[in-house]
Protein backbone atom coordinates (compact mmCIF):
# COMPACT_ATOMS: atom_id res chain seq x y z
CA UNK A 1 0.00 0.00 0.00
CA UNK A 2 2.60 2.38 1.06
CA UNK A 3 4.43 1.32 -2.18
CA UNK A 4 1.48 1.78 -3.80
CA UNK A 5 0.82 6.08 -2.89
CA UNK A 6 4.42 6.20 -3.33
CA UNK A 7 4.25 5.75 -7.00
CA UNK A 8 0.90 7.49 -7.34
CA UNK A 9 2.83 10.77 -5.38
CA UNK A 10 6.05 9.95 -8.51
CA UNK A 11 3.39 9.39 -11.11
CA UNK A 12 1.34 12.42 -10.75
CA UNK A 13 4.03 15.05 -9.70
CA UNK A 14 5.53 16.88 -12.86
CA UNK A 15 2.49 16.53 -14.72
CA UNK A 16 0.60 18.79 -16.15
CA UNK A 17 -3.29 19.81 -15.57
CA UNK A 18 -4.84 20.18 -18.79
CA UNK A 19 -5.92 23.09 -20.51
CA UNK A 20 -3.04 24.85 -18.86
CA UNK A 21 -1.25 26.43 -22.28
CA UNK A 22 2.44 26.48 -21.85
CA UNK A 23 4.15 29.42 -21.11
CA UNK A 24 5.27 30.80 -24.91
CA UNK A 25 3.09 34.11 -24.71
CA UNK A 26 2.23 36.44 -22.35
CA UNK A 27 -0.66 36.18 -20.36
CA UNK A 28 -2.44 38.72 -17.83
CA UNK A 29 -0.47 37.44 -15.10
CA UNK A 30 2.66 38.23 -16.65
CA UNK A 31 1.62 41.43 -17.85
CA UNK A 32 0.51 42.68 -14.28
CA UNK A 33 3.69 41.23 -12.73
CA UNK A 34 5.79 43.11 -15.50
CA UNK A 35 4.13 46.89 -14.26
CA UNK A 36 3.73 46.10 -10.76
CA UNK A 37 7.85 45.88 -10.74
CA UNK A 38 8.25 49.24 -11.77
CA UNK A 39 5.73 50.70 -10.20
CA UNK A 40 7.65 52.80 -7.97
CA UNK A 41 8.94 54.26 -11.43
CA UNK A 42 5.51 54.71 -12.74
CA UNK A 43 4.27 56.50 -9.16
CA UNK A 44 7.18 59.24 -9.19
CA UNK A 45 5.08 60.77 -12.39
CA UNK A 46 2.46 62.19 -9.55
CA UNK A 47 4.34 64.70 -7.80
CA UNK A 48 2.80 65.03 -4.07
CA UNK A 49 -0.48 66.87 -4.15
CA UNK A 50 -1.69 65.43 -7.72
CA UNK A 51 -4.92 64.86 -7.93
CA UNK A 52 -6.58 61.36 -8.18
CA UNK A 53 -6.32 60.11 -11.49
CA UNK A 54 -6.66 57.37 -13.83
CA UNK A 55 -4.60 57.29 -17.11
CA UNK A 56 -5.68 54.04 -19.77
CA UNK A 57 -2.26 53.12 -21.46
CA UNK A 58 -0.96 50.91 -24.20
CA UNK A 59 2.05 49.00 -24.41
CA UNK A 60 3.70 47.50 -27.29
CA UNK A 61 6.04 44.93 -25.72
CA UNK A 62 8.54 43.57 -28.05
CA UNK A 63 9.27 39.26 -28.22
CA UNK A 64 12.55 40.18 -25.93
CA UNK A 65 9.81 41.65 -23.60
CA UNK A 66 10.78 45.40 -23.69
CA UNK A 67 8.34 48.04 -24.41
CA UNK A 68 8.71 49.42 -27.68
CA UNK A 69 6.04 52.07 -28.08
CA UNK A 70 3.88 53.75 -25.01
CA UNK A 71 0.76 55.33 -25.99
CA UNK A 72 -0.59 57.60 -23.25
CA UNK A 73 -4.34 59.14 -23.41
CA UNK A 74 -5.84 62.70 -25.72
CA UNK A 75 -5.34 64.94 -24.77
CA UNK A 76 -1.73 65.09 -23.40
CA UNK A 77 -0.15 66.30 -20.43
CA UNK A 78 2.89 67.45 -21.10
CA UNK A 79 4.25 67.70 -17.06
CA UNK A 80 3.17 63.66 -16.92
CA UNK A 81 3.54 62.22 -19.86
CA UNK A 82 7.20 62.63 -20.67
CA UNK A 83 7.89 61.10 -17.07
CA UNK A 84 5.31 58.13 -17.56
CA UNK A 85 6.47 57.39 -21.33
CA UNK A 86 10.30 57.16 -19.42
CA UNK A 87 8.64 54.76 -16.69
CA UNK A 88 6.38 52.92 -18.96
CA UNK A 89 9.39 52.53 -21.63
CA UNK A 90 11.89 50.86 -19.00
CA UNK A 91 9.31 47.96 -17.79
CA UNK A 92 10.92 44.27 -18.39
CA UNK A 93 8.48 41.56 -19.24
CA UNK A 94 9.36 37.72 -19.35
CA UNK A 95 10.61 37.08 -23.44
CA UNK A 96 7.68 35.27 -25.37
CA UNK A 97 7.11 34.13 -29.41
CA UNK A 98 4.82 37.13 -30.23
CA UNK A 99 7.01 39.34 -32.54
CA UNK A 100 5.19 42.69 -31.19
CA UNK A 101 1.99 41.91 -28.09
CA UNK A 102 -0.26 45.27 -27.42
CA UNK A 103 -1.76 45.28 -23.97
CA UNK A 104 -3.58 47.82 -22.53
CA UNK A 105 -4.35 48.91 -19.13
CA UNK A 106 -4.62 51.55 -16.47
CA UNK A 107 -2.81 53.21 -14.00
CA UNK A 108 -5.14 54.59 -11.04
CA UNK A 109 -3.30 57.28 -8.91
CA UNK A 110 -5.90 57.53 -5.91
CA UNK A 111 -5.52 59.42 -2.60
CA UNK A 112 -2.03 59.80 -2.97
CA UNK A 113 -0.97 56.68 -4.16
CA UNK A 114 -0.80 54.30 -7.07
CA UNK A 115 -3.21 51.67 -7.01
CA UNK A 116 -3.03 48.26 -8.42
CA UNK A 117 -4.75 47.78 -11.43
CA UNK A 118 -5.94 43.90 -11.32
CA UNK A 119 -7.39 44.42 -15.25
CA UNK A 120 -5.04 43.88 -18.23
CA UNK A 121 -6.42 43.43 -21.82
CA UNK A 122 -4.28 42.18 -24.69
CA UNK A 123 -5.54 44.39 -27.90
CA UNK A 124 -6.06 41.28 -30.24
CA UNK A 125 -4.20 41.32 -33.74
CA UNK A 126 -6.49 42.06 -36.94
CA UNK A 127 -6.70 38.26 -38.22
CA UNK A 128 -9.14 37.18 -40.99
CA UNK A 129 -10.75 34.06 -41.01
CA UNK A 130 -9.51 31.05 -40.22
CA UNK A 131 -8.39 28.22 -43.34
CA UNK A 132 -9.82 31.01 -45.74
CA UNK A 133 -6.78 33.08 -47.92
CA UNK A 134 -7.87 35.71 -50.13
CA UNK A 135 -5.76 38.32 -51.94
CA UNK A 136 -6.02 42.08 -50.05
CA UNK A 137 -6.41 43.43 -53.53
CA UNK A 138 -9.31 41.54 -53.92
CA UNK A 139 -10.64 41.54 -50.58
CA UNK A 140 -13.03 44.70 -50.15
CA UNK A 141 -14.56 43.15 -53.85
CA UNK A 142 -15.05 40.07 -52.03
CA UNK A 143 -16.22 41.77 -48.85
CA UNK A 144 -19.07 43.93 -50.95
CA UNK A 145 -20.21 40.65 -53.23
CA UNK A 146 -20.43 38.75 -50.06
CA UNK A 147 -22.43 41.22 -48.10
CA UNK A 148 -20.36 41.03 -44.95
CA UNK A 149 -16.43 41.65 -44.24
CA UNK A 150 -14.50 39.38 -42.00
CA UNK A 151 -10.95 40.50 -44.05
CA UNK A 152 -8.61 42.44 -41.83
CA UNK A 153 -7.23 45.42 -43.44
CA UNK A 154 -3.68 45.03 -44.66
CA UNK A 155 -1.06 46.63 -41.88
CA UNK A 156 2.63 47.01 -41.84
CA UNK A 157 4.04 45.10 -38.77
CA UNK A 158 3.55 47.11 -35.52
CA UNK A 159 1.30 49.70 -37.53
CA UNK A 160 -0.22 51.60 -34.31
CA UNK A 161 -4.02 50.77 -34.21
CA UNK A 162 -6.58 53.28 -36.19
CA UNK A 163 -7.72 56.22 -33.72
CA UNK A 164 -10.46 55.15 -32.15
CA UNK A 165 -8.16 52.43 -30.34
CA UNK A 166 -6.12 55.30 -28.71
CA UNK A 167 -6.64 55.45 -25.26
CA UNK A 168 -8.41 58.51 -23.69
CA UNK A 169 -8.19 60.56 -20.53
CA UNK A 170 -10.81 60.15 -18.02
CA UNK A 171 -10.17 62.20 -14.53
CA UNK A 172 -11.06 59.95 -11.66
CA UNK B 1 -11.37 -1.57 -2.01
CA UNK B 2 -12.59 0.94 -4.05
CA UNK B 3 -9.41 3.47 -2.92
CA UNK B 4 -7.29 0.58 -4.28
CA UNK B 5 -8.19 0.16 -7.22
CA UNK B 6 -8.85 3.73 -8.37
CA UNK B 7 -4.73 4.03 -7.05
CA UNK B 8 -4.02 1.18 -9.30
CA UNK B 9 -5.88 2.70 -12.24
CA UNK B 10 -4.06 5.79 -11.42
CA UNK B 11 -0.54 4.74 -11.40
CA UNK B 12 -0.75 2.44 -14.29
CA UNK B 13 -1.50 5.55 -16.15
CA UNK B 14 0.60 7.82 -14.95
CA UNK B 15 3.92 6.87 -14.36
CA UNK B 16 5.42 3.56 -12.19
CA UNK B 17 4.46 1.47 -14.57
CA UNK B 18 3.49 2.67 -18.54
CA UNK B 19 1.35 1.10 -21.26
CA UNK B 20 3.07 -0.70 -23.38
CA UNK B 21 3.96 1.54 -26.64
CA UNK B 22 6.47 0.90 -29.32
CA UNK B 23 10.31 1.86 -28.79
CA UNK B 24 10.63 5.44 -29.30
CA UNK B 25 7.90 6.62 -29.05
CA UNK B 26 8.24 7.60 -25.14
CA UNK B 27 9.41 11.05 -24.70
CA UNK B 28 13.30 12.35 -24.42
CA UNK B 29 14.52 12.18 -20.82
CA UNK B 30 15.63 15.86 -21.02
CA UNK B 31 13.69 18.65 -22.25
CA UNK B 32 16.43 20.74 -23.98
CA UNK B 33 16.74 18.15 -26.75
CA UNK B 34 14.97 18.30 -29.92
CA UNK B 35 14.61 17.80 -33.76
CA UNK B 36 14.82 20.38 -35.87
CA UNK B 37 12.92 19.80 -39.39
CA UNK B 38 13.55 21.58 -42.83
CA UNK B 39 9.81 21.82 -44.42
CA UNK B 40 8.10 23.52 -47.33
CA UNK B 41 4.20 23.54 -48.18
CA UNK B 42 3.38 25.02 -51.62
CA UNK B 43 -0.73 25.70 -51.50
CA UNK B 44 -2.52 26.54 -54.87
CA UNK B 45 -5.69 28.19 -54.19
CA UNK B 46 -8.85 28.54 -56.43
CA UNK B 47 -11.48 30.70 -54.98
CA UNK B 48 -14.84 31.37 -55.96
CA UNK B 49 -17.18 33.68 -54.93
CA UNK B 50 -20.99 32.07 -54.84
CA UNK B 51 -24.03 34.83 -54.23
CA UNK B 52 -26.18 34.04 -51.13
CA UNK B 53 -28.65 31.76 -53.41
CA UNK B 54 -25.52 29.84 -54.77
CA UNK B 55 -25.00 32.17 -58.02
CA UNK B 56 -21.41 32.59 -59.35
CA UNK B 57 -20.42 36.40 -58.53
CA UNK B 58 -17.65 37.51 -60.91
CA UNK B 59 -14.80 39.44 -58.93
CA UNK B 60 -12.44 40.85 -60.80
CA UNK B 61 -8.78 40.39 -60.55
CA UNK B 62 -9.72 37.08 -58.33
CA UNK B 63 -7.22 34.55 -59.84
CA UNK B 64 -5.86 31.28 -58.72
CA UNK B 65 -2.96 32.11 -56.17
CA UNK B 66 -0.14 29.89 -55.17
CA UNK B 67 1.46 30.31 -51.73
CA UNK B 68 4.42 28.76 -50.41
CA UNK B 69 6.39 28.66 -47.40
CA UNK B 70 10.28 27.47 -46.99
CA UNK B 71 11.81 27.05 -43.60
CA UNK B 72 12.66 24.87 -40.53
CA UNK B 73 10.76 24.02 -37.44
CA UNK B 74 11.98 22.54 -33.86
CA UNK B 75 9.85 19.89 -32.07
CA UNK B 76 10.31 19.43 -28.76
CA UNK B 77 9.06 17.12 -25.94
CA UNK B 78 7.37 19.44 -22.92
CA UNK B 79 5.72 18.05 -20.84
CA UNK B 80 3.16 15.05 -19.68
CA UNK B 81 -0.64 15.31 -18.88
CA UNK B 82 -2.28 13.35 -16.44
CA UNK B 83 -4.32 11.16 -19.32
CA UNK B 84 -0.54 10.12 -20.63
CA UNK B 85 -0.28 12.26 -23.20
CA UNK B 86 2.31 14.24 -24.30
CA UNK B 87 2.90 18.06 -24.98
CA UNK B 88 5.45 19.17 -28.16
CA UNK B 89 6.52 22.48 -28.69
CA UNK B 90 6.41 23.38 -32.16
CA UNK B 91 8.81 26.42 -33.19
CA UNK B 92 8.95 27.89 -36.37
CA UNK B 93 12.58 28.91 -37.03
CA UNK B 94 12.98 31.27 -40.21
CA UNK B 95 9.93 31.57 -42.89
CA UNK B 96 9.89 32.59 -45.93
CA UNK B 97 6.62 33.19 -47.28
CA UNK B 98 5.75 33.90 -51.23
CA UNK B 99 2.81 34.16 -54.01
CA UNK B 100 3.22 33.19 -57.02
CA UNK B 101 7.09 33.80 -55.95
CA UNK B 102 6.99 36.79 -54.69
CA UNK B 103 7.62 38.19 -51.30
CA UNK B 104 5.25 40.64 -49.74
CA UNK B 105 1.52 40.40 -49.07
CA UNK B 106 1.57 36.74 -48.75
CA UNK B 107 1.51 36.49 -45.01
CA UNK B 108 2.88 38.10 -41.82
CA UNK B 109 5.93 36.46 -40.22
CA UNK B 110 5.73 33.31 -38.63
CA UNK B 111 9.43 33.05 -37.66
CA UNK B 112 9.84 32.56 -33.95
CA UNK B 113 6.27 31.70 -33.41
CA UNK B 114 5.04 28.51 -31.73
CA UNK B 115 2.18 26.40 -30.69
CA UNK B 116 2.24 23.46 -28.57
CA UNK B 117 0.68 20.02 -30.48
CA UNK B 118 -0.94 17.23 -27.81
CA UNK B 119 -1.01 13.58 -28.62
CA UNK B 120 -1.06 10.51 -27.10
CA UNK B 121 2.37 8.38 -27.25
CA UNK B 122 1.00 6.67 -30.51
CA UNK B 123 1.10 10.21 -32.04
CA UNK B 124 -2.18 10.21 -32.32
CA UNK B 125 -2.92 13.91 -32.12
CA UNK B 126 -5.39 14.95 -29.60
CA UNK B 127 -4.80 19.06 -29.71
CA UNK B 128 -3.51 22.00 -31.65
CA UNK B 129 -2.43 24.40 -28.36
CA UNK B 130 -1.71 28.11 -28.92
CA UNK B 131 -3.14 28.24 -32.48
CA UNK B 132 -4.50 32.02 -31.88
CA UNK B 133 -1.33 33.35 -32.36
CA UNK B 134 -0.99 31.94 -36.11
CA UNK B 135 -4.34 31.07 -37.74
CA UNK B 136 -6.06 33.57 -40.33
CA UNK B 137 -4.82 36.57 -41.79
CA UNK B 138 -2.55 37.83 -42.31
CA UNK B 139 -0.58 35.06 -40.91
CA UNK B 140 -2.15 32.18 -42.43
CA UNK B 141 0.02 29.91 -40.03
CA UNK B 142 -3.60 27.83 -39.86
CA UNK B 143 -3.02 26.67 -43.67
CA UNK B 144 0.55 25.21 -42.34
CA UNK B 145 -1.43 22.76 -40.00
CA UNK B 146 -1.41 19.63 -42.29
CA UNK B 147 2.42 19.45 -41.97
CA UNK B 148 1.32 18.52 -38.03
CA UNK B 149 0.06 14.98 -39.36
CA UNK B 150 3.64 14.47 -41.03
CA UNK B 151 5.51 15.38 -37.66
CA UNK B 152 3.08 13.31 -35.93
CA UNK B 153 1.85 10.47 -37.57
CA UNK B 154 -0.20 7.79 -35.78
CA UNK B 155 1.05 5.14 -37.82
CA UNK B 156 -0.52 1.04 -36.95
CA UNK B 157 1.48 -1.30 -35.99
CA UNK B 158 1.51 -3.43 -39.24
CA UNK B 159 4.10 -5.90 -40.99
CA UNK B 160 5.95 -5.02 -44.30
CA UNK B 161 3.38 -5.31 -46.95
CA UNK B 162 0.29 -5.37 -45.13
CA UNK B 163 -2.10 -2.77 -44.86
CA UNK B 164 -4.49 -1.49 -42.05
CA UNK B 165 -6.74 1.67 -41.84
CA UNK B 166 -6.46 4.51 -39.28
CA UNK B 167 -8.76 7.24 -38.82
CA UNK B 168 -6.66 10.07 -37.53
CA UNK B 169 -7.94 13.74 -36.11
CA UNK B 170 -6.52 17.37 -36.69
CA UNK B 171 -8.19 19.77 -34.77
CA UNK B 172 -8.11 23.37 -35.74
CA UNK B 173 -9.80 25.58 -32.98
CA UNK B 174 -7.72 28.30 -32.33
CA UNK B 175 -10.53 29.92 -29.66
CA UNK B 176 -13.33 28.52 -28.07
CA UNK B 177 -16.01 28.52 -30.83
CA UNK B 178 -13.74 29.26 -33.41
CA UNK B 179 -12.35 26.55 -35.67
CA UNK B 180 -12.65 22.92 -37.45
CA UNK B 181 -12.35 20.04 -36.60
CA UNK B 182 -11.02 17.87 -39.33
CA UNK B 183 -11.19 13.87 -39.87
CA UNK B 184 -8.80 11.69 -41.69
CA UNK B 185 -9.91 8.23 -43.05
CA UNK B 186 -6.23 7.16 -44.00
CA UNK B 187 -5.64 3.38 -45.13
CA UNK B 188 -1.88 2.62 -44.15
CA UNK B 189 0.33 0.58 -45.96
CA UNK B 190 3.86 -0.32 -44.74
CA UNK B 191 6.18 -0.73 -47.38
CA UNK B 192 9.84 -2.01 -47.36
CA UNK B 193 12.02 -0.35 -45.02
CA UNK B 194 14.57 1.87 -47.18
CA UNK B 195 17.65 3.45 -46.77
CA UNK B 196 18.36 6.99 -45.10
CA UNK B 197 21.04 9.85 -45.44
CA UNK B 198 23.16 9.15 -41.95
CA UNK B 199 23.28 5.54 -43.31
CA UNK B 200 20.64 3.88 -41.07
CA UNK B 201 17.37 2.60 -42.29
CA UNK B 202 13.68 3.97 -41.82
CA UNK B 203 10.27 2.09 -42.08
CA UNK B 204 7.91 3.31 -44.87
CA UNK B 205 4.16 3.93 -44.74
CA UNK B 206 1.90 4.59 -47.47
CA UNK B 207 -1.20 6.15 -46.84
CA UNK B 208 -4.23 8.18 -48.29
CA UNK B 209 -7.69 8.23 -47.81
CA UNK B 210 -10.53 10.86 -47.78
CA UNK B 211 -10.40 13.98 -45.44
CA UNK B 212 -13.93 16.05 -44.05
CA UNK B 213 -14.40 18.74 -41.32
CA UNK B 214 -16.69 20.77 -40.26
CA UNK B 215 -16.42 24.09 -37.97
CA UNK B 216 -17.06 27.75 -37.86
CA UNK B 217 -15.76 31.22 -37.12
CA UNK B 218 -16.94 34.40 -36.71
CA UNK B 219 -15.39 38.23 -35.58
CA UNK B 220 -16.78 41.52 -35.06
CA UNK B 221 -20.41 41.51 -37.49
CA UNK B 222 -19.64 38.24 -38.92
CA UNK B 223 -19.88 34.63 -38.99
CA UNK B 224 -19.05 31.54 -41.03
CA UNK B 225 -19.75 27.95 -41.34
CA UNK B 226 -17.39 25.41 -42.54
CA UNK B 227 -17.31 22.48 -44.84
CA UNK B 228 -14.04 20.61 -45.67
CA UNK B 229 -13.98 17.78 -48.10
CA UNK B 230 -10.78 16.03 -49.82
CA UNK B 231 -8.66 13.48 -50.26
CA UNK B 232 -5.00 12.84 -48.77
CA UNK B 233 -2.16 10.87 -49.31
CA UNK B 234 1.27 11.06 -48.24
CA UNK B 235 4.64 9.22 -47.26
CA UNK B 236 6.44 8.41 -43.54
CA UNK B 237 9.76 7.34 -42.74
CA UNK B 238 10.30 6.73 -38.97
CA UNK B 239 14.22 5.77 -38.16
CA UNK B 240 14.64 2.49 -37.15
CA UNK B 241 16.70 3.37 -34.26
CA UNK B 242 14.71 5.78 -32.54
CA UNK B 243 11.16 5.99 -34.19
CA UNK B 244 11.38 9.48 -34.23
CA UNK B 245 10.33 10.92 -38.05
CA UNK B 246 12.87 11.04 -40.29
CA UNK B 247 10.76 12.59 -43.31
CA UNK B 248 6.95 13.26 -44.37
CA UNK B 249 5.07 14.71 -47.19
CA UNK B 250 1.78 15.48 -47.56
CA UNK B 251 -0.98 16.05 -50.53
CA UNK B 252 -4.39 17.03 -50.02
CA UNK B 253 -6.92 17.97 -52.61
CA UNK B 254 -10.02 19.41 -51.24
CA UNK B 255 -12.55 22.03 -51.01
CA UNK B 256 -13.19 24.76 -48.12
CA UNK B 257 -16.42 26.32 -48.33
CA UNK B 258 -17.61 28.57 -46.03
CA UNK B 259 -20.66 29.74 -45.58
CA UNK B 260 -19.87 33.73 -44.62
CA UNK B 261 -22.86 36.08 -43.28
CA UNK B 262 -23.57 38.66 -41.02
CA UNK B 263 -23.95 38.04 -37.28
CA UNK B 264 -26.75 40.20 -36.35
CA UNK B 265 -27.59 42.23 -32.62
CA UNK B 266 -29.22 39.31 -31.44
CA UNK B 267 -26.95 36.51 -32.29
CA UNK B 268 -28.60 34.98 -34.84
CA UNK B 269 -26.89 34.39 -38.28
CA UNK B 270 -28.06 35.43 -41.64
CA UNK B 271 -26.67 33.97 -44.51
CA UNK B 272 -25.19 36.53 -47.27
CA UNK B 273 -22.62 34.17 -49.80
CA UNK B 274 -20.34 31.51 -49.78
CA UNK B 275 -16.37 31.36 -50.48
CA UNK B 276 -15.38 28.08 -52.05
CA UNK B 277 -11.66 27.80 -52.13
CA UNK B 278 -10.30 24.57 -54.13
CA UNK B 279 -7.00 24.10 -52.67
CA UNK B 280 -3.86 21.53 -54.05
CA UNK B 281 -1.48 21.54 -51.24
CA UNK B 282 1.55 20.43 -50.64
CA UNK B 283 4.14 19.51 -48.32
CA UNK B 284 6.94 17.87 -46.97
CA UNK B 285 9.56 17.97 -44.10
CA UNK B 286 13.06 16.18 -43.47
CA UNK B 287 14.80 15.76 -40.14
CA UNK B 288 17.52 17.97 -40.32
CA UNK B 289 19.48 16.66 -37.10
CA UNK B 290 19.52 16.28 -33.79
CA UNK B 291 18.33 13.48 -32.05
CA UNK B 292 16.06 13.30 -29.12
Amino acid sequence: MILLLFCTARALAGLTPMGDPPPRYLDEAAVIEGIEAGQSAIARCFPAGSPSVIVPVTLQITREGTVREVRLPTPPDPKRDPCLEAALSGLRFRPHDEPVDTWSTTLAWVDGALRSWPVVQRIPRPRGPILLRVPANVASIVAEALGVDPFPPPAAPGTPPPAEDRPTQDDH
Amino acid sequence: MHLVRFLVLVVLGSGCARPASSPGLDPPASRSSGLRYAFDVRDEIRTEVLGPDGTPVEVPGLAAEVLAWEGDLHLEYRRAFPDDSLGWLVQFGSVQATVDGLHGESSGDLGGLSMELRSFRSREILAVDLLDHLSGAPRHGDLLVPLLLALSPAVPEIPVGASAPRRVHLPILPEVGRGVRTAWDLTWSRLEDAPIADGGRCIVFHWNGPVEGEGGDGGPGWAARYRISGTATGDTCLGTQDYQVVSGSIQWTGTVIAALGARTSDGSYAKRGTLRQHHDWQGRLTRMGGRP
